[in-house]
């Protein structure tokens, strides 16, 4: 019996939070000692546990699907009959083709996030590890990894900010074409206002001036930022020296006016500003945005470009199941070429078609030849070839047939005679999915 | 067909590609798309280049070139500009402009082929010199000028009333280069068309050209305004959206005033700058 691929799993679709959490399979002392045992039928597994997603994936024979669930159940201690209603199955096609969603973001509660790849990168590092990826998943993950890149570059799944933080720095550099030269101001302080002075820092902008009511906090912040703290009583006076402001105090009135940031933007020279109010009641006049050169977002707005790039999000998400789809069925082929009589068709192809080549070119230095000579000379190189190919045939052939570890035998041939076409990696474990990408450039 | 018809052909055609080529992929982020038309306008402007230095040396002097001539010369500056600005600072939606623009003046020049300007000989050496180059130059730049307005009006009236920019912006510049293209496109542009105005204001009289046609008040008053905006961003410090919508009115009274020339005068001197 041949094997066969299986994935079972359950999301943050199919399943509460409480029940992702007793079924989690982070714990290092659970992996350890192997969830799946690998002796039986099962020949390959990967366990991919994240907050929103835990799924195992397995090369096998038999009934993979129950023998995964029992196992699963069994290390969390729980029953079979709990677990099942939450979770999905999937074989064959139907399996790839998950995971490939999976690692391209298009099964991740945010579209098109990013981390959900590191994670499956980290699973199959693990899995490689402790020896339970072998020829299938091997190829497999590699694929995933490919097609996860060649969604995020054909599609513009991530290019636009899904959180409100990122959502600013992305407005910001709308307005500023150097950030590296943009001075930022943070007031009050706020999770949401320390996360997109944040990521302004990491975006490269120059400063980072901190204020607060409370002197103290506001030293505290700028320290975390390698910036500078400026007394609350001051602000007015700094703020002509500043590009991006980002406010976030618990003021029940505004601190910013539109009467005051005329007098701003005459010491600026009219250079642009941009405001970021993250507090509620507001802090910043919205008067200030009727003010040329100046660009005003508070929460609300915030909120509703996210909601927007989310929706444009979604609708890449078309173009990159339509690339997952392509490529399922590419890997499929080659899973299909994974039994043995068309492995035996192509080996002896390769090997006539190089012999044809190199006669060719030793004709050439020949010059012209008797057609009897011509004629022994191709009879000799096609008993070379059938002699070659012999042993390895029936190596192959006794394999499959005496152990279950034929699958593995194949794929090792179609390598080793590069029956694939595959460039060879410089790194042999981690480099195949680059080749793929840089054969489709 | 002699020559000068098949190479004109292919500066059109070439054009032609190159301007829908620039603003599809534009719009479409087909970069591959813009890259191939950049090219391919390049080719265009070669050609187009080769095409008017052979006819402007095959002519016995200045005088003998066809008010056509100097529609064309409009046309391969606005290139010229253009290719300028994206080759040493990768401003490629320049060509949103300039290629569209550079396309309809060449053809518009076939209807001037056979129409002689009045230029006297011995004034011909200051009109090339002076008059066109400066004038024509002064010109791309305002085009350029016009290009980074729009652009800027429209992302900006956006970012002010929070409303969904465009897909194809998103690969576009920011606000500021916007307005630093402005910035760039007056500071030389003016003293360009100042020149270009004050040589043609010698020439004029020399000429026996008729002093107060429209086309000279006309472009008095673009100096003026030039001129206005000039000070607004020297002295004033003026920037972002009023300076781009001034760039954006005066290059617009520009093509009006050319639009004016090309469709009611069969006066040569009035399709000059």
């Amino acid at each position: 019996m041949n094997s066969e691929l299986h994935l079972v799993g359950l999301n943050y679709k199919t399943a509460p939070v409480e029940v992702r959490e007793r079924f989690a399979l982070t714990d290092p002392a659970i992996l350890e000692k192997g969830v799946v045992d690998l002796t039986g039928d099962i020949r390959e597994c990967m366990i991919l546990s994240t907050c929103n997603r835990v799924e195992l994936l397995a090369v096998g024979v038999g009934d993979v699907k129950s023998r995964l669930l029992d196992s699963w159940a069994g290390v969390r201690g729980e029953s079979t009959d709990v677990l099942q209603p939450y979770t999905y199955a999937y074989r064959g096609e139907e399996a790839v083709r998950h995971l490939f969603t999976v690692a391209s973001s298009l099964d991740s509660m945010v579209l098109g996030e990013p981390q959900i790849l590191g994670q499956l990168k980290d699973a199959y590092r693990y899995a490689l590890e402790k020896r339970q990826a072998k020829g299938i998943l091997n190829r497999l993950l590699h694929k995933a990894f490919s097609v996860a890149k060649r969604v995020r570059t054909e599609t513009a799944i991530a290019s636009s900010a899904v959180s409100i933080s990122y959502a600013a720095v992305e407005l910001a550099k709308r307005i500023f074409d150097d950030m590296k030269k943009t001075h930022a101001m943070l007031i009050g302080a706020g999770e949401m206002a320390e996360l997109a002075a944040t990521h302004l820092v990491n975006a490269g902008i120059a400063s980072v001036r901190v204020s607060n009511r409370t002197y103290a906090r506001a030293v505290q912040l700028a320290r975390q930022y390698n910036g500078e703290a400026v007394p609350f009583e001051a602000l007015l006076d700094h703020l002509a020296e500043v590009d991006i402001v980002i406010s976030s105090t618990g003021a029940h009135e505004p601190i910013i006016r539109a009467k005051d940031m005329r007098e701003v933007l005459r010491k600026r020279k009219n250079k642009p500003m941009f405001f970021i109010d993250i507090a509620v009641p507001r802090d910043i006049d919205p008067d200030v945005n009727g003010l040329d050169n100046i660009y005003l977002y508070d929460i609300d707005d915030l909120k509703e470009v996210v909601e927007e790039n989310l929706a444009g999000r979604r609708e890449e998400a078309l173009r990159g199941h339509a690339i997952v789809a392509e490529e399922t069925a590419t890997f499929c082929t080659w899973l299909d070429s994974l039994e043995l009589q068309p492995t035996i068709v192509e080996l002896i192809q390769r090997g006539d078609c190089i012999a044809r080549a190199e006669m060719e070119r030793a004709l050439k230095k020949l010059g012209p030849l008797p057609d009897e000579a011509h004629k022994v000379l191709s009879a000799m190189l096609s008993s070379v070839v059938k002699r070659l190919n012999h042993e390895p045939i029936m190596f192959l052939k006794r394999r499959v047939e005496e152990d279950d570890l034929g699958v593995q035998r194949i794929v090792m041939v179609r390598r080793m005679f590069n029956l694939d076409n595959e460039i060879t990696p410089d790194d042999p474990h981690l480099g195949r999915g680059a080749s793929d990408d840089s054969r489709r450039k | 067909m002699d020559i000068e018809k098949i190479l004109f052909i292919l500066v059109v055609f070439l054009y032609s590609l190159g301007a829908f080529g620039i603003v599809l992929g534009t719009l479409s982020m087909r970069f591959t798309l813009k890259g191939l038309a950049n090219r391919l306008t390049q080719a265009g402007f070669l050609l187009h280049t080769l095409l008017l230095a052979g006819i402007f040396f095959q002519r016995e002097d200045v005088t003998a070139l066809s008010a056509g001539y100097f529609v064309q010369l409009l046309a391969w500056s606005l290139i010229l500009v253009y290719l300028g600005a994206w080759h040493w600072l990768r401003f490629s939606f320049l060509g949103l402009t300039a290629a569209p623009l550079a396309l309809l003046l060449t053809i518009m020049s076939m209807r001037l082929s056979n129409v002689q300007n009045l230029l006297p000989e011995h004034l011909s050496a200051l009109f090339f010199g002076l008059h066109i180059w400066a004038l024509y130059l002064s010109i791309g730049l305002l085009a350029m000028a016009f290009g980074a307005g729009v652009l800027f009006v429209y992302t900006e009236g956006k970012l002010k009333k929070k409303a969904p920019l465009a897909s194809f912006t998103k690969d576009m510049p920011s606000l500021s280069t916007y307005d630093k293209v402005n910035y760039a496109a007056v500071i030389a542009g003016f003293p360009l068309y100042t020149l270009g105005l004050m040589s043609g204001f010698i020439w004029a009289p020399m000429a026996k050209e008729v002093v107060e046609n429209p086309k000279v008040l006309l472009s008095l008053f673009i100096w003026v305004l030039y001129a206005i905006l000039f000070y607004q961003r020297m002295a004033m410090r003026y920037r972002g959206r009023k300076t781009a919508v001034m760039a954006i009115a005066i290059f617009a009274i520009s093509v009006l005033s050319f639009g004016i020339d090309y469709t009611v005068s069969h006066h040569s001197s009035l399709l000059l700058p």
